[in-house]
């Protein structure tokens, strides 16, 4: 584990803007005679980047947009080639930008195999040996002699990708790959991935899917705009989040969650109003809402013409943007939203359901009878949740996944 | 424990010997840049490669038909012969200013997403214009046979003559790659200088026409002598080897300083892509 494979030392790169560029004779020649200064404006991408990436690990390198992991990842993969700092490599890395990007639609399979494999410095007869099992990987069959441009999507990825983790290389560097295809090809791939930290290879992979770096990566390495800003274990991911979507979140100072004001939002049918809401009966602690405590979305609806029959709904996701779970107020032997009349909608969260994370809240109100929606607010409501802490020593680990419900494990001894 | 260095990458400059090594340990990335050229370029035609003698046949039937029913222009050797020669020699060169200058323009995906030596596009353009120009040599030959002209023991300086034609495209056609990464106003450009070019160069008509106050253009345009060589070779034409030695040598230093130009630029090209 203390072999270093790859060593990033002081690395910056920065790009003259295209404004700046001289990209025809024109340009060339106003330049020439141009007396302003010559010394050109150029954006930093990279700024003083060190770090090392050690043998058998999976680093995974996370950052908003523009946070400069492409630009890292491109250095390190020879495209570009840094202002200042140095990078060894103590093995043979091939790098992942894009999944099938030497391919030539004309070309048949088994020749874009060996054109790629070219490209990524391969030796004809180390393709050669590697040819059956890339095949036999990418399930492409008998297709492998037609040309590729009649593939289908699926079958292009599944190609491309077999071609380069079969070839053996001792530091993999990728570039969120992984999120192309359909779910099935996902999985596949990350299998792979998982098969080849399995069999001792060297990963560094930058992405946006936060739960596939906490599950695949065992450090993370967070970047801010062109800098290392921390490197450490998954739990870092949680820090990531509040640095990405401030303005998402909106808390104010002091402040774990927010509500959005819903006046701004238009009705889109006039048959509602909607009165008070917010929540309530949550438990705070240091850096968040307890995750150990439940608490109340509740909500103020009028109804005001007679033919309507209001479900109200509540969608959660994480803050990657991905559903975890719907609640409404639809269900049998409870009172209905269908009569002119004001109601108080509440929808208790139990406590141990959430994790140490950030969540949104979408709000919905529809009309089943006329099917329509009445009135919809995304991020209606923001929320950090945080696990209690009661010392430090006595920290709870950090769980993976979107949520942590308390799962009772029953543990009995067989034998001895 | 002292590790070895797989690979290091470092700001500033590369030497260039460096990175010609590099380029040789790439060269089956060279193979394999062409034969996808070739397969990509005839793939899906009845033709297939023998299109590539589709361009150079019309333009011996135009300029028989010119110089030998408009004009009748005479020569002691058959005019077809005389004709393909040149064709053959300056199509070489075209393909290679053409394709290699803007090989770079045209495989921007890859360079964008994979490293790679960049100097190998240019490179495998070479190949790909051997192929067809091998191709022209055996209809060259099937003309020799029809008009009954043997082959001479000047044959064995071929070789010679084809890499000097090479280095004499990639003089040009590594200088416009390189430069059309940053001015793509060249990329417009090129074909102009190809279409001016012929006029400039004894393709189709013999030097000796040209004003003896010119000659001296002669001395520093490389492919009107290649040409000369490939008539010197095959029809026994005289050939001014003064002139041979001072216009290579000028290609192969405008090729060395071109190296040079496209090594220093190499790391900016996917800034600029």
């Amino acid at each position: 584990m203390n072999e270093v494979m790859l060593e990033v030392k002081n690395v910056s790169k920065s790009f003259r803007l295209r404004e700046n560029r001289i990209d025809s004779f024109k340009g060339s020649i106003a330049k020439l005679f141009s007396t302003a200064g010559a010394k050109e404006e150029g954006f930093q991408a990279l700024k003083d980047v060190s770090f090392n990436l050690y043998k058998g690990e999976a680093l995974g390198i996370i950052g908003k947009n523009g946070a400069g992991k492409s630009t890292l990842l491109r250095i390190l993969s020879g495209i570009n080639v840094p202002d200042e700092g140095e990078i060894n490599f103590y093995g043979k890395a091939v790098s992942i930008l894009d999944i099938g990007a030497g391919f030539h639609p004309e070309l048949t399979g088994r020749e874009n195999v060996y054109l790629s494999a070219s490209l990524y410095k391969f030796t004809r007869q180390k393709t050669d040996e590697k040819f059956d099992e890339i095949v036999a990987f990418s399930g492409i069959g008998k297709f492998i002699d037609e040309p590729v441009k009649n593939y289908s999507s699926g079958m292009y990825l599944r190609l491309a990708f077999s071609i380069i983790t079969c070839l053996d290389a001792d530091i993999y560097l990728i570039d969120e790959v992984v999120n192309v295809g359909d779910a099935n090809f996902q999985m596949k791939c990350k299998d792979r991935i998982e098969e080849l930290m399995a069999a001792g290879k060297t990963l560094l992979i930058a992405s946006h899917n936060m739960n596939e770096i906490s599950v695949l990566c065992s450090r993370v390495l967070l970047m801010e705009q062109g800098k290392v800003l921390e490197v450490g274990t998954p739990d870092i991911i949680q820090k990531y989040m509040t640095l990405a979507l401030p303005q998402f979140f909106g808390f104010k100072e002091g402040q774990f969650f927010n509500i959005r004001n819903l006046s701004e939002s238009p009705f889109w049918q006039k048959k509602i109003t909607i009165g008070d809401y917010g929540i309530k009966n949550y438990k705070v602690n240091a850096e968040g809402l307890s995750t150990s405590h439940g608490f109340t979305v509740f909500l103020e609806v009028g109804i005001l013409e007679s033919d309507v029959d209001a479900e109200i709904r509540l969608k959660f996701y994480d803050a990657t943007g991905a559903l975890i779970f719907t609640c409404t107020s639809h269900q049998k032997n409870i009172q209905g939203v269908n009569a002119i009349g004001k109601y108080l909608v509440e929808f208790n969260l139990p406590g141990n359901l959430f994790n140490a994370r950030l969540y949104s809240v979408e709000l919905r109100i529809g009309d089943s009878k006329n099917l329509a929606i009445l009135f919809k607010a995304d991020k209606f409501i923001t929320i950090k949740m945080a696990d209690d802490v009661i010392e430090e020593a006595e920290r709870e680990t950090y769980m993976h996944g979107l949520m942590k419900p308390m799962i009772q494990a029953v543990v009995t001894l067989l034998a001895r | 424990m002292e590790q070895t260095v797989y690979k290091t990458i470092r700001g500033g400059q590369q030497s260039v010997w460096a990175y010609l090594k590099e380029v040789a340990a790439a060269r089956n990335l060279i193979v394999s840049f062409a034969l996808r050229d070739l397969r990509v370029q005839y793939a899906q035609t009845y033709l297939g490669i023998f299109w590539s003698l589709v361009q150079p046949l019309t333009g011996l039937i135009i300029f028989n038909f010119f110089f030998q029913r408009v004009i009748h222009l005479s020569l002691n050797v058959p005019y077809a012969v005389f004709a393909f020669t040149g064709i053959m020699g300056w199509f070489y060169f075209t393909a290679l200013v053409g394709q290699a200058g803007t090989s770079l323009m045209a495989n921007q995906q890859v360079i964008k997403k994979i490293q790679f030596p960049r100097l190998v596009l240019p490179l495998s353009k070479a190949l790909v214009g051997l192929v067809e120009f091998s191709i022209s040599l055996v209809l060259l030959l099937l003309m020799l046979l029809f008009f009954r002209i043997g082959l001479s023991s000047k044959i064995i300086f071929l070789p010679l003559v084809v890499i000097a034609n090479i280095l004499t495209g990639l003089s040009v056609g590594i200088w416009l790659s390189a430069l059309t990464i940053r001015f793509r106003d060249l990329h417009h450009f090129i074909p102009y200088l190809i279409g001016f070019g012929i006029w400039l160069t004894p393709v189709f008509y013999p030097s000796t026409m040209v004003p003896v106050s010119y000659k001296w253009i002669y001395y520093l345009h490389p492919v009107a002598n290649v040409i000369a060589l490939y008539r010197w070779i095959f029809i026994g034409l005289p050939v001014d080897f003064g002139q041979v030695a001072c216009s290579l040598t000028t290609a192969f230093i405008v090729l060395m300083a071109g190296l040079v130009f496209f090594v220093r630029n190499e790391k900016f090209v996917s800034d600029y892509v």
